[in-house]
């Protein structure tokens, strides 16, 4: 029976030219598992919101939605508050009470629950939970992801039927993610929870999903199983959207050409990426080297491969300027509390981009603080080009030296609008008047944020929020610029725009240092990637070698890729290793053709 | 500790019946068990000993409350010596003693309080006669750290990012001004996204019921029964003035069946807490001997 329905849903929000949805018209059978998957701004939001009465945004609306056959216009208020679940990205914006214990009893409360049937429920969900521990602790001590399962929690004492979850992961990190992920699986499983899931990373959750809704510009474009979804991505149209499917489902798209079309099922996990590989193209040739090569023999042109290149570059390391040098840093908050950095060591070269890759509370953000000389370090040393951070005075460092772009980009904005809050910064540099309008101009040229400079910095989107924060910390000209996990809660799109923008600003010559847990970012931009752990730098080198080597801590490109081939990183460069087995299988049978 | 597991009302009686009649009666041998009873169960509870400036601190406001009340008063009969032409009597010095004693006291068994019953139990107990005001005070308690939190991070940002200037007050103060207003947007951004997510949990329908986690038990209702009757006890002598003492002009205290009693009585409540967590610690070491 479908327990949740809408028909040729269409709505648009006051003042707006567009509809934010169109013709939306879908049907979710009891205890399904399904994705709604889509960039930002593709209406997802609007739709969760719809299907949860209480918070509905206000416009004009038409169509119908129906909750177990009843339309909402009918439905019950308490039905509609307790049968359906809803929780959405931010973790601390659905915090009400002080304590956790209050907080798991509230939405009873609402409810008219009586007090001893509270105690059992609430007594229940803490033991299902596993948030007996912190049963009586205050909310704001709690980490990201306990807040979010205990927000997950307090929907859950209603007992709903279905769960609406608006990117519930997209603040936390993977560690969290995956928790989370692994809790709300759980309750699909034991308890038949309807879930519905709006999300544009998927790499932990699509092979938990029996359907996938894919949702652009406000209309339903597919409507169907987890494991045909390659076929969809393979269209030219829809190539640009794959960049937040899991790594084994982007490969599939790079390479259904060889298989055979649609008939074959979309691989979802690395087990299956690698089985996929295995099946369909084998590993004669194991390196990007060996390609490289014989394709220079074969033309007899000398191609520079990317490895040596890299190799290349990092051999000339010895006589590179050094951006940042730590060493044997030693920093802890209090008197009393431990050591956060101990013994830390870090070199950054000159130009370079280093991805700083690490869990979460591990200390990466504090050593960056250092860097940037907002704490100071009780032994060891900082450099910054070669001069102790503590030699510059205050207004030099971030005039032209060093800046960061926080992880909260909303940190970075004190003005109504985000324009005055770029002439702020250039009033740091020492512009004024026109030199001050020029570079505002160039900088919203440079980023695309043209149309974004004259709106409140709180009414732009996370990317839009973030390009405008970044602009706003560029314009003090860094040489060098620490990046605080800038991909935290982006699209696909967004990801793509600030990947060129990164890649811009180091061919200009400025140094990256990015904290990140992203390791398909790293891959992508990083030179050279550090492991930070237990207070240091604990392994450090050029990306390849370390993603290749590493086991746990690497691209999921890099696990399906595990054992098969050797030093590839990217689906990309898999497709490409793929793609010359392909043809190298091809040539062999075509010569045992020729032989015989 | 023991009292953890006594409900919070009792907790909170029992605080009024030790202070109340140790703050309103001048009778100076009350201060006597409230004194020590404070100083045994902070003994027994206190994780780590109190650090050396709060002693100096608590020193230094003895001696001058001690100090301040001869130099200003001088009543009293016996006088002891004479400063620039004022006499400084004995009485006057008692007096100051005992106001001394008094604060110090009622300070030690506030600590005691704020350790014993949370803001949060203070908030369950507040819940049962004033369910919306205690949900208010909770939400708001929780508003406090994330806004301190909030502050702090946009602050650090802002000062990277050169919004304080060279450090004048000037730019200090309107770069001061910026962040706070930020802050307010902020916040209200966070109260609509905080109101609809307790719309989406049901808030708003009628017939809202309030939980506590602070369940009463017998021993709570036996505790309660006690704890009425040594007050009431202490509270009639009180009233009828058989706790009566006076300073000025000469020191004089009532005596008789009723205030020895009382006495008694007082006795008994200010050092129960402490015989209480002593008796629990001692059976607790029993209990464990025996696992």
């Amino acid at each position: 029976m479908s327990i949740l329905q809408t028909d040729n849903l269409t709505f648009s929000y006051p003042d707006a030219e567009r509809p934010a949805l169109r013709g939306v018209s879908l049907s979710l059978e009891e205890g399904s598992f399904s994705i709604i998957y889509g960039p930002s701004g593709c209406g997802k939001s609007t739709l969760l919101k719809l299907l949860k009465k209480e918070i509905a945004p206000y416009g004009k609306l038409a169509g119908e939605r129906k909750y177990a056959g009843i339309s909402y216009e009918e439905i019950d208020a308490r039905t509609a508050a307790s049968e359906i679940g809803y929780l959405s990205q931010d973790p601390d914006s659905q915090i009400v009470a002080d304590v956790v214990w209050q907080e798991l009893a509230f939405a009873l409360e609402n409810l008219g629950t009586k007090p001893g049937k509270i105690r059992a429920r609430v007594a229940e969900m803490a033991a299902y939970f596993g948030i007996e521990g912190w049963f009586h602790k205050k909310t704001s001590e709690l980490s990201g992801g306990q807040k979010q399962l205990l927000n997950l929690a307090s929907v859950m004492t209603l007992e709903p039927k279905v769960l609406l979850l608006d990117e519930p992961t997209a603040q936390l990190d993977p560690i969290a993610a995956g928790d989370f992920y692994a809790m709300i699986v759980r309750l699909h499983r034991e308890l038949g929870v309807t879930v519905l899931i709006a999300e544009h990373r998927l790499e932990e959750i699509l092979s938990e999903a029996d359907r996938v809704l894919i949702l652009t510009d406000g209309e339903l474009r597919y409507s169907g199983k987890a494991d045909e979804i390659g076929t969809f991505f393979a269209k030219e149209e829809y190539k640009a959207m794959a960049a937040g499917l899991p790594a084994a489902v982007r490969l599939y798209t790079a390479l259904q050409k060889y298989v055979g079309g649609e008939s074959y099922k979309t691989p979802l996990s690395v087990t299956e990426g690698r089985a996929f590989i295995r099946a369909n193209f084998g590993n004669e040739i194991r390196s990007l080297l060996e390609v490289r090569k014989a394709s220079e023999e074969a033309d007899g042109i000398k191609h520079a491969a990317n490895t040596e290149q890299a190799d290349a570059k990092a051999f000339d390391r010895a006589k590179q300027a050094v951006a940042v040098s730590v060493k044997d840093a030693r920093f802890r908050y209090g008197k009393h509390s431990d050591d956060i950095l101990r013994d830390t060591s870090l070199t950054v070269f000159e130009g370079e981009h280093y991805c700083l890759l690490g869990g979460n509370g591990s200390g990466k953000t504090t050593l960056l603080s250092v860097i940037l000389g907002t704490n100071r370090v009780y032994a060891g040393s900082v450099n910054l080009f070669g001069k102790s951070v503590k030699s510059y005075r205050d207004g030099e460092r971030n005039r032209g030296l060093v800046a960061m772009l926080p992880q909260n980009p909303k940190d970075v904005f004190v003005c109504d609008v985000v324009r005055e809050d770029w002439v702020l910064a250039c009033k740091t540099m020492g512009l004024k008047g026109d030199d001050c309008d020029r570079a505002i101009e160039a900088m919203a040229e440079k980023l695309g944020t043209k149309e974004l400079l004259n709106r409140h910095p709180y009414d732009l989107s996370g990317g839009e929020q973030q390009k405008a924060a970044l602009g706003k910390v560029l314009l003090l000209n860094p040489r060098l610029l620490l990046l605080d996990e800038p991909t935290k809660g982006l699209d696909a799109a967004y990801k793509k725009e600030l990947k060129s923008i990164l890649k811009a600003l180091q061919a200009e010559g400025t140094t990256l240092l990015t904290v990140t847990h992203d390791t398909e970012w790293a891959a992508e931009l990083a030179d050279r990637v550090g492991l930070f752990f237990d207070g240091d730098v604990s392994l450090s080198g050029p990306v390849r070698e370390v993603f290749s080597q590493n086991a746990f801590y690497t691209t999921p490109a890099c696990r399906i890729a595990r054992g098969c081939y050797d030093d590839v990183m990217t689906c990309e460069e898999i497709a490409e290793l793929c793609a010359a087995n392909r043809r190298g299988r091809a040539d062999a049978t075509g010569r045992e053709g020729g032989a015989s | 500790m023991a009292y953890e597991r006594i409900h919070p009302a009792v907790l909170v009686l029992y605080f009024l019946s030790v202070t109340i009649p140790a703050m309103f009666s001048l009778n100076p041998l009350l201060l006597i068990p409230a004194f020590s009873g404070a100083v045994f169960f902070m003994l027994l509870t206190e994780p780590e000993p109190p650090k050396a400036r709060t002693v100096l601190w608590l020193t230094f406001l003895v001696v001058l409350i001690i100090v301040i009340n001869p130099l200003f008063s001088h009543r009293g009969q016996t006088e002891l010596f004479f400063l620039n032409g004022h006499a400084i009597t004995l009485e006057s010095l008692l007096y100051g003693v005992r106001n001394a004693f008094c604060v110090l006291t009622v300070l030690l068994w506030c600590r005691i309080f704020n350790r014993m019953v949370s803001s949060e139990k203070l908030l369950a107990l507040l819940g049962k006669t004033f369910p919306k005001t205690a949900l208010l005070l909770s939400s708001s308690l929780r508003l406090v750290p994330l806004l301190r939190c909030r502050a702090s991070s946009m602050h650090d940002t802002q000062q990277e990012l050169g919004l304080y200037g060279n450090g004048e007050m000037s730019d200090r103060l309107t770069g001061g001004a910026r962040v706070f207003s930020m802050l307010v947007t902020w916040s209200l951004d966070h109260a609509s996204d905080v109101s609809s997510s307790m719309k989406a949990r049901g808030y708003g329908l009628k017939g809202r019921t309030t939980y506590s986690v602070y369940r009463c038990k017998k021993r709570d209702a036996v505790l309660t029964v006690l704890l009425v009757l040594l007050c009431a006890g202490v509270l009639t002598v009180m009233a009828t003035g058989g706790l009566a003492f006076t300073f000025y002009p000469a020191i004089g205290m009532k005596h008789g069946a009723a205030t020895t009693a009382a006495l008694i009585l007082y006795a008994v409540t200010a050092l129960a807490a402490a015989v209480f967590e002593a008796f629990e610690a001692i059976r607790w070491k029993v209990r464990r001997s025996r696992i």
